[in-house]
């Protein structure tokens, strides 16, 4: 790393998200093999990587819905492995699903609402924000959460985390099928997470939605983080970065 | 008099009446199995245990505690619930992460258990239960004779259904439902505490055969059998209407008690089998039941 990078990440202050030689098991198979990254607060970090090296894996180990691991996850200086799912987002983490998650039987608003709020900490969005921000959303708030196109869907996804005052959120592959205009308003959706403060661990395959808006990337393979680097750094790394993502 | 179809016309109604009664205790039964399932994925074969459970308890709190109708209405199936929610918490959940059978053989073999216990404790005859004095006349008019609380029955389990359907669809705490039903993990990974509302849903649906037990202990009479006589039918119910859907469930129950009825006025001798002859039909022409998501 060179010493740009460095003091910009520290400049941040201690890191918001710390993980050290995080494993996980898929039952008794192994899919992750010792993961370190962190996440400084307000940074945007993408975590690159080609099919199934285990990025979602890492998220779903972060978040705890894959239960069986080992090593160490700090949030905000506490340990979060032992801790039951559901009192994990209520430490202030969003997690927004590769699938979207958005239910089927619960119409758009209800979508919205469902997830509780964690912090009352001036991040968190209101309903009126929110409509605001996406108004097919307001138009469209009593038609079921799965009628809405792809696009809508994601950004109702990142919208629900939004309401609930996290401050990071784990995003999988937010841009994943979807026609380019719409991976430009993702694109200004992440942005202005980042401009209000918040962090976000970004998944992504679309390496160059990636290079845009990220401070901060990790390259995984079969299951092990084997490059880190700033965005000051990306250009020097164009042909490594190629060859790592199978480009 | 007035003739239907050869019948006299309060032949008719007098059927299509206890059609209607027995298709309030199928609605009621239904639906909270159709709850519990639809989160839980475990088919419930202690629901008849905690609808038996229900009248006996109401028995108890008029034996014992001198309480009344409506008391014990109010009580018996709050009693139920908790123990609902004392078999989830305790014994139920460490069931979850194992293949679905394992809760379907623990909940017959809870039912086992607690028909066994009251037969042992107070035998297999049935122990009278009446109906609150208030609700003991007749109306009787030209094309229909109800007992009073018969027709209370009927109207209390139409309010509870629609409410229960209402507390799902139009509450909160029911798309909390809906979603986990969905998907519990990621409902869970959101910040909602989904163990809790595993419990509070099995609680719920025992709450409700709880209350179909105390209405019914009027009708039919107390005792340790009731509820495993009723269960056979309650999942032919739940096989018509298909699993999912709660709706389906509480239409099902009372399609199903009208057949029931008025198969006793035109082939009697057919009344005790319809409901298993239909469902032998939609199983071979919609397997996944009249309301359920064909997959
Ligand atoms: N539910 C599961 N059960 C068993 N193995 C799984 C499960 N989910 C993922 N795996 C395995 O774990 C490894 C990592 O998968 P993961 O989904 O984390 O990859 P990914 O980097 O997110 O891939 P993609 O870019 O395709 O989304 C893969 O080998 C995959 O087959
Ligand atoms: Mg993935």
């Amino acid at each position: 790393m060179n010493d740009t990078c460095v003091t910009t990440r520290e400049a941040r202050g201690s890191q918001q998200l710390k993980v050290r030689g995080l494993e996980a098991w898929y039952r008794e198979s192994q899919a992750l093999y010792g993961v370190d990254l962190d996440v400084y607060p307000g940074e945007t970090v993408s975590l690159l990587g080609r099919n199934g090296v285990g990025k979602t894996t890492t998220l779903r180990s972060l978040m705890g819905i894959v239960r069986k691991r080992t090593g160490t996850v700090e949030f905000d200086q506490q340990s979060i492995l032992r801790l039951p799912l559901h009192r994990v987002a209520r430490t202030g983490i969003g997690f927004v699903p590769e699938e979207r998650g958005i239910f089927a039987s619960l119409n758009v608003e209800e979508n919205l609402m469902l997830p509780p709020l964690v912090a009352r900490n001036g991040k968190e969005m209101s309903l009126d924000e929110i409509y605001t921000l996406f108004p097919n959303l307001l138009e469209r708030r009593y038609s079921p959460g799965t009628k809405l196109s792809g696009g809508e869907q994601q950004m109702l996804a990142i919208a629900r985390i939004l309401r609930t005052g996290v401050s990071l959120i784990l995003l999988d592959e937010p841009t994943e099928g979807l026609a380019p205009v719409i991976v430009n308003r993702i694109g200004e959706m992440l942005r202005a997470l980042k401009a209000h403060g918040l962090s976000v661990l970004l998944v992504e395959q679309n390496f160059r939605f990636a290079a845009r808006i990220a401070d901060h990337f990790y390259v995984m393979d079969q299951g092990e983080i084997i490059d880190s680097f700033a965005v000051a750094e990306l250009p020097g790394r164009r042909e490594a970065l190629n060859k790592a993502l199978g480009v | 008099m007035t003739m239907i179809f050869g019948v006299p016309l309060v032949v008719l109604t007098g059927q299509v009446m206890i059609g209607l009664i027995n298709g309030s205790f199928y609605a009621l039964l239904s639906l909270g199995l159709a709850v519990i399932f639809g989160l839980l994925r475990v088919v419930n074969f202690a629901h008849g245990a905690f609808y038996m459970l229900g009248a006996f308890v109401a028995w108890m709190l008029g034996q014992y505690l001198g309480l009344g109708y409506w008391g014990s209405l109010l009580i018996a199936p709050i009693i139920v619930g908790l123990a609902g929610a004392l078999v989830e918490r305790t014994m139920l959940r460490r069931l979850y992460d194992l293949d679905h059978l394992y809760g379907l053989l623990f909940t017959f073999g809870l039912a086992l258990l607690l028909e066994g216990v009251f037969q042992h404790l107070y035998g297999v005859s049935g122990k009278p239960f009446s109906a609150p004095v208030e609700m003991r006349g007749v109306v009787r008019t030209d094309f229909v004779t109800v007992p009073v609380y018969r027709g209370w029955v009927v109207v209390a389990s139409l309010l509870i259904c629609f409410g229960t359907w209402a507390l799902i669809e139009k509450t909160k705490i029911g798309s909390y439902l809906r979603a986990a039903t969905e998907d519990s993990i990621l409902v869970q990974a959101f910040g909602v505490n989904v163990p809790l509302l595993l419990t509070l849903t099995y609680a719920f649906g025992c709450g409700l055969a709880g209350i179909a037990g105390v209405l019914a202990a009027p009708i039919f009479q107390v005792s340790p059998t009731m509820g495993s006589n009723m269960i056979i039918i309650i999942f032919a119910v739940v096989v018509v209407g298909g699993m999912g859907s709660i709706l389906g469930a509480i239409a099902t129950g009372y399609l199903l008690g009208l057949v029931e009825g008025l198969t006793k006025v035109f082939y009697p001798e057919a009344a005790n089998i319809a409901i298993f002859v239909i469902m032998a039909i939609v199983l071979l022409l919609r397997p996944a039941g009249l309301f359920g998501k064909e997959n």
